[in-house]
């Protein structure tokens, strides 16, 4: 677009340096995230091919880890088991999420901010109490319900085994659902009405409207959220861990866990890292496809300069059953999870709710708690939530606008870039991210059991879903809109500021509350990465989980939600004032 | 006499005149030997002792003012407990083995091991070599201490079945191994990734390779699935009625198991693995990391092992684990010490514990 701007006089020549230099610190953002994610990436690669350990004296490479992986039986079986959970996830996880989301935004759904806080609670709860409370219900010894239909029916076997891939994937998707809800609310809430009154006024119906008209327009959303879904279901770790391994089912995160954390001998990195180049392949392909997909953008540009009000659909008599939806969903994913911590941390051990375990309960595992270990949490896990969203955003935003907007040559490679971390399972993103901490960063920028490598890992790993979001929002935002400011005489920061910023708001926002808080439950890439000084409370409370003590990690996670309730209760009370969440009775 | 360059500069940087080391062992209740006024004296200057465990291991976060108090009462010295609740001990030790590698300092001055986590480390040669005898004759002997001083018993292990009392009191009625084959387990007990006591099976002096291996084959297809030490929550619960084969044996110990859970020692299995502490060379804080090991020697130090891990040293007879063995014994039952120079001397285990590994795998599903 700046390539048509009178070049000659002086205020065009002082036009083009800002420009300029608007572009270079967007491409120059870019470009060192992209820099640092490939040699996040060179070092899984060198780890695959490197015989024996980092820090060895004398190196020698082999490829023996490959063909180790490859001739192991065992390796197909993970990538079996991690394939179907992940499908499963995705399926139980967009069957959710999406139509909540369309509920929320485009419906006369009632109690939506209700809703919206509801969901929340999912992400703040730790993953090992879903999954606990599922044993609880469907575990084939002492699962509740099985029991219970035993007793009923005289079943001589369990007839529901939560330890299954099916009952893990149920699990995971179930958490997930929340995710895939604010990754495509946004896309429900940025779509332009008229096409579908256009539609309604050519004599279709509401359901020809969905199908034909608002799938459509959201489908790139809703894709990547698919994608990404697909990706954590991938490296997905509580849930394999609690549920999968106690009824013997591997999946590549339990499998790289106990490689890369073994007890009785030195971490085996090299068939991690090969095993991670097999799935840096698969998230290349689904990069690949996802770009095929956006590349016809332009032809979901939905906010135009002509009219960017959603409109909202009357559900009429469905009312009921979108309520009815929303409760068991609700109930499911979010309730009896949250109820299933408050228990734990009551009772001296997990157990089912009988009148005795009720004669057991005790408030022990509150006083076991220590204050220092907390604060400490309390302080890291605070900063990282501050200040995760709000670089990865910066960063995204200018991907985004490099992708989209300039006509740098070459500029699809950054959406790749941006997108690869999403290839990597955390596992090991946070692995190559200790030892580039270690042995390479250590003596020019010494961030190695400092809060910073926190920040640096969860940013570069969030990249790939920010991206999505500022690209998806971006991509909504017709052209047109930035043409007639400039046109008009603005400049790139004035467009910016003045016409995307404020039509981006929303989604930004938006992304940031949820950005934070699923920085707020990230456990996987701390859990190596963590020290003395920079420890989140993810990570005590797994830490406590994995030395037995539900307890004491079902405390801590109780006490965090009645912190954390009020301050997201307060946000999404301040951001509804502001327009960023969907209004609603 | 401290043997390591770091730890000798940091004494050397906090040399006193003898007065004061003898002032400072006026205020404690312990024999203050020469060294030891040295290692106080440095630990003074360190001020912390930065400790980073599983919760419960070593006293944890729950008997940090225990630890501070127990510490100024026999050396004589106020130390900050700074605690930082860690993973399983293999993986702190392999933390620390990488932090020393990249020259970086430690994520704790005193780590808690095993003969099986503490062997593959070795070779790193990083650990501080101390005089532990010297610096507290009293409870410190010969036979504690193994590899040249760099490593000390705290704690003493007894690997059995650790089972649910109600649901799973057949568990604890097993008297030889090929019982835990029988169709009526099928299903019901968990066991570790890693093989926990089913290791030492493999010396050649035990069953061998290829007799333990034939074993676990059979073994794995019985289990439920994994479960690692420290899921004692999950056995108390029901949902594995059995973890076969737990790691130490102190989680019956505990007041919120009491009735609950219960250790069973097959004789086949007996063994007594005693647990190390070691400082590494990188340990920001080496000589409070010292004093904490020597504290735990104490009898206070013992009684705290006792209150939080459950698993106090065997060769102190004051202590309940003495109490425990010696009982086993009088019944016949044989255990075997698997202290770190056993391990060394048995090559063959760690070249066929991956085995083990490949056989959980290939059982799962």
């Amino acid at each position: 677009m700046t390539a048509t701007i009178a070049t000659g006089s002086i205020a065009a020549q002082g036009r083009r340096w800002r420009w300029n230099s608007w572009a270079a610190g967007m491409i120059g953002l870019a470009g060192i995230a992209s820099v640092l994610i490939l040699a996040l990436l060179a070092i899984v690669l060198w780890l695959s091919v490197l015989d024996g350990q980092p820090g060895d004296a004398n190196v020698a490479y082999t490829f023996k880890y490959y063909v180790e992986i490859f001739a192991d039986p065992f390796t197909y079986t993970v990538l079996y088991n991690t394939f179907v959970f992940s499908a499963i996830t995705l399926v139980v996880a967009m069957a959710f999420g999406v139509p909540l989301a369309w509920l929320v935004e485009r419906t006369n759904l009632p109690l939506k901010p209700v809703i919206l806080a509801t969901m929340t609670v999912g992400l703040i709860l730790p993953g090992f109490a879903t999954a606990i409370g599922w044993q609880f219900l469907f575990h084939p010894r002492i699962g509740m319900v099985n029991l219970w239909l035993k007793e009923l029916f005289g079943f001589t076997d369990s007839p529901i085994n939560i330890g299954t891939l099916l009952g893990m994937g149920w699990v995971q998707g179930l958490g997930l659902a929340a995710v895939a809800f604010v990754m495509t609310s946004v896309v429900f809430r940025a779509m332009d009405s008229s096409l579908e009154e256009s539609a309604h006024m050519s004599g279709a119906n509401t359901r020809q409207t969905l199908f034909r008209v608002t799938v459509p327009m959201v489908w790139p959303g809703v894709l990547a959220a698919g994608i990404y879904i697909f990706m954590i279901g991938f490296a997905a770790f509580d849930v394999p861990a609690i549920i999968g391994l106690a009824g013997n089912i591997f999946t590549f995160s339990t499998y790289a866990y106990d490689q890369v954390k073994p007890t009785g001998m030195l971490p085996e990195y090299g068939l991690v890292g090969a095993l991670s180049m097999v799935m840096v392949v698969l998230g290349l392909i689904l990069s690949w496809w996802y770009t095929k997909v956006q590349s016809k953008a332009p032809r979901y540009a939905v906010i135009t300069g002509k009219a960017y009000r959603p409109r909202i659909i009357d559900l009429g008599r469905a009312k009921g059953i979108a309520v009815a939806f929303v409760v068991i969903y609700l109930l499911l994913a979010q309730i009896l999870p949250l109820l299933v911590v408050v228990w734990t941390s009551s009772q001296p051990f997990p157990q089912p709710p009988t009148a005795h375990a009720i004669a057991q309960a005790t408030l022990g595992h509150y006083a076991h708690l220590t204050a220092d270990s907390l604060w400490l949490g309390v302080r890291n896990t605070a900063t990282l939530m501050v200040l995760t969203p709000t670089i990865t955003l910066v960063v995204s935003f200018a991907f985004s606008w490099v992708v989209l907007r300039s006509r740098l040559p070459g500029r699809t490679a950054f959406d790749f870039a941006a997108f690869m971390p999403h290839a990597v399972p955390n596992i090991v993103f946070s692995m190559a991210a200790l030892l580039l901490a270690l042995f390479v960063l250590k003596d020019i920028l010494p961030i190695y059991g400092t809060i910073w490598i926190l920040v640096l890992v969860y940013v570069v790993s969030r990249i790939a879903y920010a991206t999505r979001i500022t690209n998806s929002a971006l991509i909504q935002v017709h052209k047109e809109l930035e043409e007639a400011a400039e046109v008009s005489g603005a400049q790139v920061g004035d467009i910016v500021r003045a016409v995307l910023v404020p039509l981006l708001k929303p989604a930004m926002l938006y992304a940031w509350i949820w950005m934070s808080l699923l920085t707020y439950r990230e456990l996987t890439l701390p859990v190596l990465l963590s020290s003395n000084d920079n420890l989140p409370l993810a990570v005590v409370v797994w830490n406590l989980w994995l030395s037995g003590k539900f307890g004491e990690a079902s405390a801590v996670a109780v006490l965090m939600l009645a912190v954390m309730m009020p301050l997201v209760l307060a946000g999404f009370w301040a951001t509804r004032r502001m327009g960023v969440v969907a209004q609603g009775n | 006499m401290l043997k390591f360059s770091r730890l000798a500069a940091a004494c050397a940087a906090a040399v006193v005149p003898s007065w004061l080391a003898i002032g400072a062992a006026a205020a404690a209740d312990t024999k203050m030997t020469p060294e030891l006024a040295k290692v106080v004296e440095a630990a003074r200057a360190e001020k912390v002792m930065d400790i980073s465990s599983g919760p419960g291991v070593n006293g944890g976060a729950e008997m940090g003012s225990r630890i501070v108090a127990g510490i100024k009462k026999y050396f004589g010295v106020d130390l900050e407990y700074k605690f930082t609740p860690g993973g399983p001990m293999g993986e702190i030790g392999n933390k620390v083995a990488t932090e020393f590698r990249a020259n970086q300092k430690a994520s704790t001055d005193l780590w808690t091991g095993a003969a099986a986590q503490i062997v593959p480390l070795l070779k790193l040669d990083m650990f501080v070599k101390a005089d532990w005898g010297k610096l507290m004759p009293d409870r410190v002997k010969t036979a504690f201490v193994e590899v040249d001083g760099k490593a000390l018993r705290i704690a003493t292990g007894m690997p059995g079945i650790l089972y649910n009392k109600q649901k799973g009191a057949d568990f604890g009625k097993v008297q030889k191994m090929d019982e835990l084959l029988d169709a009526k387990f099928k299903g019901k007990f968990g066991t570790t990734i890693y093989g926990a006591a089913f290791d030492v099976l493999l010396g050649k002096d035990v069953w061998g390779p290829e007799k333990t291996l034939a074993y676990y084959q059979k073994f794995v297809q019985n289990m439920q699935g994994i479960l690692n030490c420290g899921g004692d929550d999950r056995v108390a619960s029901g949902e594995f009625l059995a973890l076969a084969f737990d790691c130490a044996g102190g989680a019956q110990y505990q007041p919120q198991y009491k009735g609950v859970l219960d250790l069973h020692v097959v004789p086949e299995m007996a063994q007594r693995r005693p647990y190390y502490v070691m400082v590494p060379k990188n340990a920001a804080h080496p000589n409070a990391g010292i004093l904490l090991g020597l504290f735990l020697s104490t009898p206070e130090g013992q009684k705290v092992q006792e209150d939080s891990w459950g698993i106090p040293l065997y060769e102190h007879e004051e202590t309940r684990r003495h109490k425990e063995i010696a009982a086993l014994e009088a019944k016949g039952v044989k255990f075997l010490d698997v202290t770190i120079d056993w391990w060394e001397k048995h090559p063959e285990i760690v070249e066929n514990s991956r085995k083990m590994f490949g056989i959980v795998r290939a059982a799962t599903k």
